[in-house]
C-alpha cells in the first residue's frame, strides 16, 4: 500500500502595500473610555455635544426664556425636548418660525420592508402633526443650515446659536450604542447681538424666497405668493440658490491667512472651488489636517489629499464643519453648516460665521482634542505588517469602502490532488508558489497564509484498459518471475503496482513497454 | 337688480250665445263705392255708381249697392259716408256682418284691458258637443257693453271683429282655455322695457301696459318691508346677521314673495327676485360688515402695503360709500385672529400667520435698533 504525503507551505503578505485605507489608531480606546471633553461647555459661548447635555440645556433654557419670537432652522428636526420647548413657547404666545427639510421624509410613502424609512416616516408624520398650526413651518429640500434665534427683533433680549448639528438628539447629545455612549462631534456657538441680525436676515430670506412649501392646517402646501421684500444680505456669509458668499469667504480665508489648515467636515468632494483651493495649497507645501467621516463619497477627494501629504483623521459620526488656520499662535477660522461639496456651495441653503480670535482658539482646542480621540486615520501606501486591527480599504473598482478583518495567519487547504510524476519519490513533490492563489475575500486580509495540500503517487487513468500481453512477452516475464498488469490508454502503457517493493520489477516491465509509466490504483493508497 | 317677473293664471269666463258680428275683410267693390262717395264730397248716388262702374246698366243696381253699404253701416240710407265708412277706406277693409251661435271667452283680469279674448262660431248641429253647458243666463252688462266695439281677438289670426249685438240670453260654459299673463317689469325703469305677455292656449304681446314704474312695483312687492329700501342707494338695508356668507361678500340677496298682491293689479304667483343690492342698515353694521369682509379676504400673506390696500379696497366698496368705516390695523387684526384661534377656531391661526409673519419677518439693518 502507498501512503498520502501531507505537506504545507507558508506564504507571507506582510510586506504588501495596501491601497488607501482607514486604520484604527488604538482600538482599545474606541468605544470604551475616551478623552473627549468631560465638560462640553468649552468657553462662555461655545459648546460641543455631549452626554452632560449642556448644549441641549442651553438651547432649552434660551427657548424657555423667549418672549416674542423664535426662528429655528435645521435640515432635520426631531429633538423631542426642543420640540416640547417650542410648543410651550407657542402656548406662551411666542411666535415660532421654522425652516427645515425634514418633511422630505413625508413626500414618499416608504416600502413596507424599508424599516428605517418607515420608522422615520411615522416619526416625522407624528412630529409635524403636533407642530402644525402652532408653529409656522416652511420647507425646502435645500434647507441645510442650522441655527436658533431668540427674540431677534428685540435688542435687549435677542440671542442666537449657530450649530453644526441638526436639531436631533444624536447631534445635540450623542447616542449610546450597546450601552456605550458615543460622542457625536458637533459644535455650537452663541452669536453676538449683531450676528443675530445677520442670521435673522438670512432666515427672512429663507422664509420668503427659498422655501417651497409651508405647513398649513391641511398639511404641507406649495407657497402661493411671495412677498416683495428687500433683503439686506451683503454682510452675511451664506449660500443659497442665488447667493454664494460662503464659498468666497472660505477661499479668502485660506488665501489670505498662511499657516496650518485644519478642516473638519462631514463631506468632502473634489468638484468645488474650496476643495481645489485646499489641494493647491497642499501642493504648495502647506500643512493640511482633515477631520472627516469614512464615507464612500469622501474617498476620491481624501485620497488625493493624502497623496499630497495631508493628514486625515476619521470618526463615524463627525458632522461638524469648520476650517481653521493656525499660524504663530494666531488662529483664524470659519464655522459653517456647509460641507465641502459642490451642492453646499451651489444650491444648498447654508450659513457661515467668521470666528473671532478667542472663538477660533477654542475651536482649535476642540479640533485638537478630536484629533487625539478620533479612532481612524486614512493611510496611503501602508504596509500590511503594520496593521493589527480591522481596517477599511478603499475599493476603487466598486467605489466602496470594504471593512476588512486582519487575520495574522490563515489556513487554506488546497483540494486539488497533486500527483508526482515519479512514483519512486512522490513525497518529494513541491507545489510551485505561483500556483498558490491569494484569497480575495471582501472582509478579510491575511498577513500569512498556510497552504495545506496532499501528495499522492501517480494513479492509473480511469479510462485505461488492461493490455493483453503477447506470448513472447508473457514467456519473458515468466522467465523473470515478474507478474504485473499492464494497462494502455491511447498509445501510452501503464504498469500498475500495489506497493513500493514492486517498483524494481515495474521498472523492468516499463522498459519493455515503451517506457510505460509506473502507477498505482486508489485502492492501494492507505486512507488517512 | 333683476327684472320682476309677475305671473298668474288668467281667470276666464266662457259663454255661448247668439251674436250679430262683423268680421273685417277686404271687399274691393264696397271700398270703391266708398272712395267714390269720398271723391264726391262725402255722398254717392246710384247714378254716380252706374256712371263710374256699370255704364249702360239700370240705376236700380246702384241703389241696391248703396242699400247694401247702408246695411254694413258704411253709408247712410241716402248715400252719405258714415264714420265707419271713412274708417273702412283707411283700413281698406270692411266689416262683413254675420250672425249665429258663438262661443266666446272673456276675462276681467286687471292686466288685460280687453274683455273679449276670443270668439269662435259654432255649428248649430254641434252645439251640444264639447264643453259642458250650464244654465242660460242674462247677458252680463260688462259683456253687453262690448257691442259696437272693435275688438282684435287674441287668436292666431289676430282677427278684428265688431259685435253688433249680443242676444239677451247666453249660456254660461265651463272654461276650456288656459292662459297665463306675465308682467315683466324691467329695472331699467323704462316703460317700453316692460312687457305684458299672454302665454298658453293664446299667445299675445299686449301693448297696453300698466303705468307703474319698476320702483312702484318693487315697493309694492316689499310691502311692509318697503321702509328698508334705501331709495338713494337703490339697495335693501340689511343687518349682517341676516345674511349668509355669499350675500355678505356679493352685496346681493334673493328675496322670495308668496302670492304678492301688487297695487291694483291683483295677486300673482309666488316669485323670487334675484340680485337685489344690499347695504348695511347703519354705520355700526357697516363697520361690522367691513371687518367681516376683511377677515374673509385675508387668504395669504400680506405685508403692510398689501394690508392697507386691502382695507382701502373694502372701505371704497359701493355698499359702504355712505358710511364711515374704520378697519383695524394689521397688528390689531393679528390679535383678533389669535384670540379666535385660541377659542377653538383653528382656521384663524393661518390668517394670524398671514398677517403676523410679514410684520415680523422683515429684514433688518444692523444697528437700526
Amino acid at each position: 500500500m502507498f501512503e498520502i504525503v501531507k505537506k504545507e507551505k507558508i506564504v507571507s503578505f506582510e510586506n504588501e502595500i495596501l491601497p488607501p485605507c482607514w486604520i484604527r489608531k488604538d482600538l482599545k480606546q474606541v468605544n470604551k473610555e475616551n478623552n473627549y471633553f468631560k465638560d462640553t461647555k468649552i468657553s462662555k459661548n461655545i459648546w460641543v455635544s455631549g452626554i452632560d447635555e449642556k448644549l441641549l440645556n442651553e438651547l432649552k433654557v434660551s427657548i424657555d426664556n423667549a418672549k416674542e419670537m423664535i426662528c429655528i432652522t435645521s435640515y432635520i428636526f426631531s429633538e423631542p425636548d426642543i420640540k416640547e420647548c417650542l410648543l410651550n413657547a407657542s402656548k406662551r404666545g411666542v411666535r415660532v418660525y421654522m425652516l427645515t427639510a425634514s418633511n422630505k421624509h413625508l413626500k414618499n410613502q416608504p416600502d413596507e420592508n424599508d424599516d428605517f424609512n418607515k420608522k422615520m416616516y411615522i416619526e416625522m408624520d407624528k412630529l409635524f402633526k403636533e407642530l402644525q398650526g402652532k408653529i409656522k413651518i416652511r420647507t425646502s429640500e435645500n434647507f441645510h443650515t442650522k441655527f436658533l434665534l431668540i427674540d431677534p427683533l428685540n435688542s435687549e433680549l435677542r440671542q442666537g446659536y449657530l450649530l453644526t448639528s441638526n436639531f436631533d438628539t444624536k447631534g445635540i447629545k450623542g447616542r449610546k450604542i450597546n450601552d456605550i455612549f458615543r460622542v457625536n462631534p458637533e459644535i455650537c456657538i452663541k452669536l453676538s447681538n449683531e450676528e443675530v441680525i445677520g442670521f435673522f436676515n438670512q432666515f427672512c430670506y429663507g422664509f420668503w424666497i427659498e422655501s417651497t412649501e409651508e405647513s398649513e392646517i391641511d398639511g404641507f402646501l406649495p407657497i402661493r405668493t411671495r412677498l416683495n421684500k428687500e433683503f439686506n444680505l451683503k454682510d452675511i456669509i451664506f449660500n443659497s440658490k442665488d447667493h454664494h458668499s460662503l464659498e468666497k469667504a472660505l477661499i479668502d480665508l485660506i488665501a489670505k491667512n498662511p499657516g496650518k489648515l485644519t478642516i473638519c467636515t462631514y463631506g468632502i468632494t473634489k468638484n468645488n472651488k474650496v476643495y481645489k483651493k485646499i489641494l493647491s495649497e497642499l501642493k504648495k507645501g502647506r500643512e493640511v489636517v482633515v477631520l472627516t467621516r469614512s464615507r464612500n463619497k469622501n474617498m476620491p477627494a481624501l485620497i488625493d489629499l493624502i497623496k499630497e501629504g495631508a493628514v486625515v483623521y476619521g470618526h463615524d459620526d463627525i458632522h461638524a464643519k469648520v476650517i481653521l488656520i493656525e499660524s504663530n499662535g494666531n488662529v483664524k477660522g470659519i464655522m459653517m453648516t456647509a460641507n465641502i461639496e459642490e451642492i453646499s456651495f451651489d444650491t444648498s441653503f447654508e450659513s457661515g460665521k467668521i470666528l473671532k480670535d478667542e472663538e477660533a482658539k477654542s475651536f482649535l482646542k476642540i479640533l485638537n482634542n478630536w484629533i487625539k480621540n478620533f479612532p481612524l486615520m486614512l493611510k496611503n501606501s501602508h504596509l500590511l505588517k503594520n496593521i493589527e486591527e480591522e481596517i477599511r480599504v478603499w475599493n476603487s473598482l466598486s467605489e466602496e469602502i470594504d471593512i476588512k478583518e486582519i487575520v495574522e495567519e490563515g489556513i487554506i487547504p488546497i483540494n486539488t490532488n497533486h500527483k508526482s510524476k515519479s512514483i519512486e519519490n512522490y513525497g518529494d513533490f513541491e507545489i510551485l508558489e505561483e500556483e498558490l492563489k491569494k484569497p480575495n475575500e471582501r472582509h478579510k486580509l491575511y498577513k500569512k497564509i498556510r497552504y495545506q495540500y496532499e501528495i499522492k503517487p501517480p494513479i492509473l487513468p480511469i479510462n485505461a484498459k488492461p493490455y493483453q500481453k503477447s506470448n513472447k512477452n508473457q514467456k519473458k516475464e515468466k522467465k523473470n518471475q515478474i507478474n504485473l498488469p499492464i494497462y494502455k490508454l491511447k498509445n501510452k502503457f501503464y504498469v500498475v503496482i500495489k506497493e513500493k517493493s514492486q517498483i524494481r520489477d515495474a521498472k523492468i516491465l516499463a522498459e519493455q513497454y515503451n517506457n510505460a509509466e509506473i502507477v498505482t490504483l486508489e485502492k492501494y493508497i492507505k486512507k488517512t | 337688480m333683476d327684472r320682476i317677473n309677475l305671473k298668474r293664471k288668467v281667470e276666464i269666463e266662457k259663454f255661448r250665445g247668439i251674436l250679430d258680428i262683423g268680421r273685417q275683410q277686404k271687399k274691393e267693390s264696397y271700398i270703391s263705392i266708398l272712395k267714390l262717395a269720398e271723391e264726391n264730397g262725402g255722398k254717392v248716388e246710384a247714378k254716380d255708381i252706374i256712371n263710374k262702374f256699370f255704364k249702360d246698366r239700370p240705376e236700380s243696381l246702384g241703389e241696391r249697392l248703396i242699400h247694401r253699404c247702408y246695411l254694413y253701416g258704411l253709408l247712410t240710407e241716402d248715400g252719405q259716408l258714415t264714420g265707419e265708412g271713412k274708417l273702412a277706406i283707411e283700413e281698406n277693409k270692411v266689416f262683413l256682418k254675420e250672425n249665429g251661435a258663438y262661443n266666446f271667452w272673456t276675462t276681467k283680469d286687471p292686466l288685460i284691458k280687453q274683455i273679449l279674448l276670443n270668439l269662435k262660431g259654432i255649428s248649430v248641429f254641434r252645439m251640444k258637443e264639447r264643453s259642458k253647458v250650464k244654465d242660460l243666463i242674462n247677458i252680463p252688462g260688462w259683456i253687453k257693453n262690448l257691442e259696437n266695439e272693435r275688438i282684435t281677438l287674441f287668436n292666431k289670426k289676430n282677427e278684428v271683429v265688431k259685435i253688433y249685438e249680443f242676444r239677451d240670453l247666453v249660456q254660461d260654459m265651463e272654461n276650456d282655455l288656459n292662459i297665463k299673463i306675465h308682467y315683466i317689469v324691467s329695472p331699467l325703469d323704462k316703460i317700453e322695457e316692460h312687457k305684458l305677455l299672454i302665454t298658453g292656449d293664446l299667445e299675445k304681446g299686449l301693448t297696453e301696459l300698466p303705468k307703474y314704474s319698476y320702483e312702484d312695483i318693487w315697493l309694492s312687492l316689499l310691502g311692509k318691508e318697503s321702509d328698508r329700501w334705501d331709495k338713494e342707494s337703490n339697495a335693501y338695508m340689511c343687518n349682517l346677521d341676516e345674511l349668509d356668507n355669499s350675500s355678505r361678500l356679493s352685496f346681493n340677496i334673493t328675496k322670495s314673495f308668496k302670492n304678492p298682491k301688487i297695487l291694483d293689479l291683483g295677486t300673482f304667483n309666488n316669485l323670487r327676485v334675484n340680485n337685489i343690492p344690499i347695504i348695511p342698515i347703519n354705520n355700526e353694521e357697516a363697520n361690522n360688515w367691513a371687518k367681516w369682509i376683511l377677515k374673509q379676504k385675508i387668504i395669504d400673506y400680506l405685508d403692510t402695503e398689501d394690508y392697507s390696500n386691502l382695507c382701502f379696497e373694502i372701505i371704497k366698496m359701493k355698499a359702504f360709500e355712505k358710511f364711515e368705516i374704520s378697519l383695524p390695523a394689521q397688528e390689531e387684526m393679528t390679535k383678533f385672529f389669535l384670540k379666535e384661534s385660541e377659542e377653538g377656531d383653528i382656521e384663524f391661526m393661518e390668517k394670524y400667520w398671514y398677517l403676523k409673519s410679514p410684520l415680523e419677518l422683515e429684514p433688518k439693518i444692523v444697528n437700526e435698533d
